[in-house]
């Protein structure tokens, strides 16, 4: 090669273009030359952050998570410092691998929100973190400091960190309807329902129905409630609970499962005890709104108490109710 | 070493890589191909292959029963060898990756020469993700090589000199065309690509017929292979589709419907592919197109290969505009629009060493290399991470497994539960009962046939009658888990498998019944 004479592009490139067009029009100009390089360089500058970053993110991974060990410590730690009333929450919310150390006799929050409902029971809350997870954030814990107080600085335990908390405000529960319903009788439209391993069947009028104790999943989250599913004409279903223990409240929360095309549809609930109607409210089906009803006439003995809900047709609803002091 | 020479040995070794990649790739996933689990998309193409599937074929699917069929017979040859079936179905994946790899290097170095041809396999087979759809027992890999097969033929028909090798190319094409058509029925966004193609290069040339001449190949050489495929592709579609023998017009409306499914959110496709695979991938892709573009732009002022240009960028696009027009089936993850990652591939290969030239074209060899290695290496790390649970993986920008089930992302395909299988060979009491919330009946028979499931274990239809629970997550609704919940009156998972500390499939067990 001439010395002077340019470089030759090396033949891994390709064939080379054709030369341009003699069509007297001037070459690449050294400006376009070097904002093709300037171009060029950036890419390369790209690629080669992404590409460093990436690869250090994956190999990083590991040590940025928990190891078996770290659970095992914490169930460890839950075993002997848990008392009765007390829940355990993950944040992340899909650090699910905490269910399976957590002690029995332990509640598992299942989502990421503290509402009201969610800490229906609970004294206190112990918040089980992954700091180091990518998608960490500290809204779950801002959101439990508005309803319960840290009593210690958060522990470290391996990649773990748990917190614990008293709720300020706790919401014991006198009795749970749906832990009551193998007592319950259930009529659809006054026809009385045949009950079979837990499961209740009624046929009443033009509808059919089935009633059952279980866990359904609500807004992404998992609900235990009494399920309800209706088929046919819209027909009034009773649940009577012979002898419950009541306060002051009877809560809980409503909702009718999503279902594709089904038009949206509001629930009446009616509350009668003793067979005298002691509220009712209306309830937006499609949502999760939660209820309460006075019951301060009847607080402190048990009394029976009997709901009643029209389920629009084809329809499946998720009720919660538990007496409260 | 004068250019001449270094052109010679670099075209010598070029003329081999085809071939060298063809062989490195088959060789590759089929040595990865038992570990993951059989994805649901991969039971349904499985689905027709049994018995249950004989029974009662659906009467149109976007897999004809021909597919199935032929999956049976490999699952059978390799039982007949002593090998799982599982290993059967996918080894003809693992061909059709080694023939897509080969002509992905063909057309890339038809294209783009050499270098490009060594790379743009390499970006092919580099991602977690693409890696476990070109593993999948189905048609997403044959699909993918029929597709690059036929835009190389078509290619070769509008580029040849001699006109006997133009009409070769061009039924070539029309028959590629036609056996995609029969692995997949989306294939049929092929014959847009092509139309679009003849299309575009026939307005833009009539717009400037001053620069015909230096546009590459020839004007009317495309449409004999658009006439091929036109009349071989509805001929397949008849042939491999019995339920359309009869009244083919009566089985045109359920094709139609089928095939037309619900349209996803718009941009999901570029959605997930930015999502799922690495960044530094995405990135060179994404310049790929751009660098594509422009070089189109230029072409169509005048500059030199105006029909290769808006042939790479239609078929690059094409497969994409197919999954957005909701033409793919939906499946999660990137697998539903493979066919568009070949041409992406040939645009990123392109544009790096584009940019290795032009930043130091002296040494533009080392710097094409040490890019090559910055984009490769976090997919191969991902994968070395992830596997055998691949197509749980997420890229960096999604922050990984963590970060998608943060956001809500998809978590697994189905595969997950075969994680469990050997743990719950070693566990489940004698005789147990197992409950296989979600997990397709095709799947079960093939770990079944391959013994992954000890003999003594039976299938229970509902929770109550079940002593243990496996529950995938797909993460969506988990109403068949809090059914288990329910029944089994525990929401404490017995095992799990997970990855990154994500949960992906859980076993549920009663009291007595996990040992």
């Amino acid at each position: 090669m001439r010395p002077g004479a340019p470089a030759p592009r090396p033949a891994i490139y390709g064939p080379r273009p054709p030369p341009p067009a003699q069509t007297g029009t001037p070459g690449p100009s050294a400006l376009r030359r070097a904002l093709v390089r300037a171009l060029a360089l950036a890419l390369a500058a790209s690629l080669a952050i992404l590409g460093m970053g990436g690869a250090a993110f994956q190999l990083a991974l590991p040590f940025l998570l928990p190891s078996a060990l770290d659970w095992r410590a914490v169930g460890v730690l839950l075993e002997r410092q848990a008392q009765a009333g007390d829940a355990v929450a993950a944040s992340p919310a899909w650090a699910e691998r905490l269910r399976m150390v957590a002690p029995p006799r332990l509640r598992v929050l299942s989502g990421p929100r503290f509402s009201h409902a969610e800490l229906e029971g609970v004294r206190r809350v112990w918040l089980v973190s992954l700091p180091g997870a990518p998608g960490f954030s500290f809204k779950p814990e801002l959101e439990l400091i508005a309803r319960a107080t840290p009593t210690d600085p958060p522990l470290a335990v391996g990649r773990l960190e748990i917190a614990h908390y008293e709720v300020s405000h706790p919401n014991p529960v006198l009795a749970s309807l749906p832990d009551e319903l193998a007592q319950a009788t259930i009529d659809l439209g006054g026809a009385p329902c045949t009950e079979a391993r837990g499961l209740f069947r009624c046929t009443g009028g033009r509808a059919t129905a089935s009633v059952e104790a279980g866990v359904v999943d609500v807004e992404g989250l998992p609900r235990q409630c009494l399920v309800a599913r209706a088929w046919g004409e819209a027909t009034p279903l009773t649940l009577t609970f012979p002898a419950v223990a009541l306060g002051r409240i009877l809560g809980g929360s409503a909702g009718l499962l999503p279902k594709g095309g089904a038009p949206a549809a509001p629930l009446t609930l009616t509350l009668r005890i003793d067979g005298e109607e002691a509220g009712s409210v209306e309830l937006d089906g499609t949502a999760w709104p939660s209820f309460r009803i006075d019951t301060g006439r009847w607080a402190g003995q048990e009394h029976s108490v009997a709901l009643e809900v029209v389920i629009p047709e084809d329809q499946t609803l998720c009720l919660q109710a538990v007496t409260q002091p | 070493m004068s250019a001449p020479a270094a052109e010679r040995r670099g075209g010598a070794a070029g003329r081999w890589l085809p071939l060298a990649w063809g062989v490195c790739a088959a060789a590759l996933l089929a040595a990865i191909a038992p570990g993951p689990g059989l994805s649901d998309a991969e039971a349904a193409a499985l689905a027709g292959a049994g018995a249950e599937g004989r029974a009662a074929p659906a009467a149109f699917a976007l897999s004809p029963p021909a597919a199935a069929a032929a999956l049976e017979a490999a699952g059978a040859f390799a039982a007949r060898l002593g090998a799982p079936r599982l290993a059967g179905y996918r080894a003809a994946s693992a061909l059709a990756g080694g023939a897509l790899a080969a002509l992905l290097a063909m057309l890339a170095r038809a294209l783009a020469g050499p270098a490009a041809a060594l790379l743009a396999p390499a970006l092919l087979l580099c991602a977690p993700r693409l890696i476990a759809a070109l593993v999948e027992a189905g048609p997403l890999a044959p699909g993918a090589a029929l597709g690059v097969g036929t835009v190389l033929a078509y290619r070769t028909a509008a580029s040849a000199g001699r006109a006997l090798t133009r009409l070769a190319a061009a039924l070539l094409a029309g028959v590629l065309f036609a056996l995609a058509l029969a692995l997949r029925a989306d294939a049929v966004q092929l014959v847009a690509v092509a139309a679009a193609h003849v299309l575009g290069c026939t307005v833009l040339r009539a717009l400037r017929p001053e620069r015909a001449r230096l546009s590459g190949p020839r004007p009317r050489s495309s449409p004999p292979s658009l006439v091929a495929m036109l009349a071989l592709g509805p001929a397949a579609a008849l042939a491999f589709w019995p339920s359309m023998w009869g009244t083919p017009w009566q089985g045109i409306a359920p094709a139609l419907a089928a095939l037309v499914g619900d349209r996803p959110p718009w941009g999901h496709p570029l959605l997930v592919t930015g999502l799922a695979l690495p960044a530094a991938l995405v990135a060179a892709l994404a310049a790929g197109v751009l660098h594509g573009g422009v070089r189109c732009w230029r072409a169509i002022r005048g500059g030199p290969g105006l029909s290769d240009e808006l042939l790479l960028l239609f078929a690059a696009l094409g497969p994409l505009a197919a999954a957005q027009a909701g033409l793919c089936p939906a499946e999660p993850g990137p697998g539903p629009w493979l066919g568009a990652f070949p041409f992406l591939a040939i645009l990123a290969a392109r544009a790096m060493l584009a940019a290795a030239n032009a930043i130091w074209p002296a040494r533009a060899s080392p710097v094409a290399a040490a890019l090559a290695a910055a984009v490769l290496a976090p997919g191969l790390v991902a994968a070395g991470r992830s596997y055998p649970l691949l197509s749980a993986s997420w890229g960096e920008l999604a922050g990984g497994t963590p970060g998608a089930a943060t956001l809500g992302l998809p978590r697994q395909d189905g595969g997950a539960v075969a994680s469990l299988l050997r743990e719950i060979a070693v566990h489940a009491r004698p005789g147990a009962r197992i409950y296989w919330a979600a997990v397709p009946a095709a799947a079960l028979r093939t770990y079944g046939q391959d013994g992954r499931i000890r003999p003594d274990i039976t299938v229970a239809q509902d929770p109550a009658d079940a002593d243990l629970a496996v529950v995938p997550l797909p993460g969506g609704n988990r109403q068949e888990e809090y059914r288990v919940w329910a029944a089994f009156r525990t929401s404490a998972p017995v095992s799990g498998t997970f990855l990154d500390e994500v949960p992906l499939a859980w076993v549920y067990a009663r009291p007595g019944a996990w040992r």
